[in-house]
């Protein structure tokens, strides 16, 4: 460290890091609400020991998702009277443009088990483009963002360029501020988003072709990075790493100073970058090698790639507990394989009993005998590393006519989320994909 | 709604923003989640006096932070227990910037505890210095000399721990 820092933004830095090692506190928030019911609450609070039985899984769980938060209801408030103003300012193209008033939001989230009545459509939050559609999602503890499109709010004929924001877990929602850039699914003009990462509470990014934004005030305002061809960007525990070209680049969190990867000499990737814990993974452009990073992309160790010879490597995931699934495309298989090692790379062994129109479909993984495909209106899931497949969840928002999900990936051991093949539909499990609800826009 | 399932709705909302502060102040999650837990046994027979605050979130941070003044003026609570040890990263300049967060949060650890709240309030919560000298209890002045002297101490010794590493790191050179 130099004598010119600014021990201010490392500072900022810091504490906001830290706070990612919280407790989320539902827990804590459920226990309180259940001793305060009981009689005696109030004359015998409890010890400090009391409580750190409980604590240890919930601490274990937390220490790898949690984020920043800070006073929720001021920020809100806050942000929320910024965000007609600053959206004008913000927004290129045709955009959505947001009424404001936080307290006018009424909750009305359409909830309820995927294998209940049909879905009942709502939508969320008072200031939301109707007909919004989920392109990319990112959730960090309760808070959420959203790309994607909707009808104009100013009543221009046609779709509208949004993003929204959740600091509910996705219960309610607002419009904040785009990127100053075209959003799309399928990105087929530069600049363009598609894509959505956010480290905390603050710090995010918003990429695509051509296109790499930074916001460090939760996405009220947006600063371009002038290289900003991004395929791929993931953040967790202070780096951020991106798939530039064919490039692997690592930076500090909530900055734009990229510099290359350590890489072995001259090589190059392709995306994605996945990320989970400390591990990260990312493959060579030829598909022949994949990288693995155990120190949050710092050094990298290459390993052949596990397809098989008469495979090549479609995609990579990391499962939430660092796991990494590898899915090979066999020319002369309709199914792909999906190949797992819990050991950073160092060893593979096979799922079996792939769906097969689950190839070249979003996948996921809570460990490495637990792995989620999505299928045309399905998601279904192994336990034990593929003997036996089941049906978790089905999309009846869209069914099986659109095609699979669009977006599935898990935050943790517990929670995951998977988006309906029409972007319309988020749907949430919190007990590691055994119960899904449902949260659609109308 | 009646008291209770207003006290629900507020535990609800503001334990996760409660609890993340909580943790800057103690340093771990353990020690965080009790002082969360304490401060709401506290304030829950007067939570119509909460209610009735102008804003109650400050008057229940006003009474954590008091919380925790409190309990770490008590002599067997003054040690600060972290949840892990900052791992030193060498060379390249991205472990660096990973590095001196791990440097300044040791050493924020190490601040006066009066110090630290006001650090974590204004660098961490973004509170104004009213907000911050309510939550103290006290006066204007005194937040901004906290803050100023909370700042100059962790410049003060991040430049002295990496005047020491640097001077380790030339001694290494020259037997290595």
């Amino acid at each position: 460290m130099n004598d010119d820092f600014d021990i201010e933004d490392v500072l900022r830095a810091s504490l906001a890091e830290r706070a990612r090692k919280a407790p989320d506190g539902n827990q804590l928030a459920e226990r309180i609400i259940a001793e305060a019911d009981h009689p005696g609450w109030v004359h015998e609070p409890r010890g400090p020991r009391h409580w750190r039985g409980w604590m240890l899984p919930a601490v274990a769980a937390a220490s790898v998702i949690a984020v920043v938060a800070t006073i929720v209801g001021l920020v809100q408030l806050k942000h929320s009277d910024k965000h007609a103003a600053d959206a004008d300012q913000q927004r290129s193209g045709r955009t959505a443009t947001a009424s404001q008033n936080p307290t006018d939001q009424p909750s009305l989230l359409a909830t309820g088990p995927t294998s209940g009545s049909s879905p009942s459509v709502g939508k969320m939050g008072g200031d939301v483009p109707d007909k919004f559609r989920v392109v990319d999602l990112t959730f960090v503890a309760n808070h959420a963002w959203a790309l994607g499109q909707g009808d104009c709010l100013d009543g221009t004929p046609g779709q509208c360029d949004a993003v929204l924001r959740s600091d509910d877990d996705g219960k309610n929602w607002v419009s904040t501020p785009n990127p100053p850039a075209q959003v799309r699914a399928a990105c087929d003009v530069t600049p363009c988003v598609d894509h959505l990462r956010f480290a905390d509470q603050h710090v995010g990014y918003a990429f695509g072709p051509g296109a790499l934004f930074l916001t460090n005030d939760g996405g009220q305002t947006w600063k371009p990075d002038n290289g900003g061809d991004t395929t791929s960007l993931e953040v967790a525990n202070g780096t951020a790493l991106r798939v530039t070209a064919d490039r692997l680049e690592i930076a500090s969190v909530g900055t734009l100073s990229w510099k290359a990867a350590a890489l072995p000499t001259k090589a190059t990737v392709r995306a994605p970058v996945v990320r989970a814990l400390s591990r990260a993974y990312v493959s060579a452009a030829n598909g022949d090698t994949f990288y693995a990073s155990t120190d949050n992309g710092i050094k990298w160790t290459p390993h052949a790639s596990p397809c098989p010879t008469s495979g090549s490597l479609n995609s990579v995931t990391a499962a939430a507990d660092g796991s990494l699934v590898v899915m090979c495309i066999s020319s002369g298989s309709k199914a792909p394989t999906l190949m797992v090692s819990a050991d950073d790379g160092s060893n593979f062994t096979p799922v079996t009993g792939v769906p097969a129109d689950s190839a070249g479909r979003p996948f996921a993984a809570i460990d490495s005998s637990t792995v989620f495909c999505s299928v045309p209106g399905q998601l279904v899931r192994t336990t034990d590393s593929g003997q036996q497949w089941t049906r978790v969840a089905t999309d009846k928002t869209t069914g099986a006519a659109k095609g699979a999900a669009g977006f599935l990936g898990f935050e943790s051991p517990t929670t995951g989320r998977w988006v309906s093949a029409d972007g319309s539909t988020i749907y949430t499990t919190t007990d590691g994909g055994n119960n899904w609800s449902h949260q659609t826009f109308k | 709604m009646d008291n209770d399932a207003v006290f629900a709705q507020f535990v609800r909302e503001q334990t996760a923003t409660l609890l993340r502060s909580a943790y800057l102040l103690t340093g771990n999650s353990t020690a965080a989640e009790d002082l969360v837990q304490e401060t709401f046994v506290r304030l829950f027979p007067k939570w119509d006096r909460v209610q009735a605050a102008d804003v109650p979130m400050a008057y229940v941070r006003r009474s954590m932070v008091n919380g925790f003044l409190n309990q770490r003026r008590r002599p067997s609570s003054r040690e600060l227990v972290v949840d892990e040890v900052p791992e030193r990263i060498d060379g390249r300049d991205i472990g660096v910037e990973v590095t001196n967060r791990d440097l300044v949060w040791r050493l924020v650890t190490t601040l006066p505890d009066r110090q630290r709240a006001a650090l974590v309030m204004r660098f961490f919560e973004d509170l104004a210095d009213e907000q911050i000298a309510e939550s103290l209890g006290c006066r204007l002045g005194t937040v901004r000399s906290l803050i100023s002297r909370g700042l100059a101490a962790l410049r003060e010794e991040t430049l002295r721990e990496n005047a020491l590493n640097s001077a380790d790191a030339d001694a290494e050179g020259r037997q290595a």
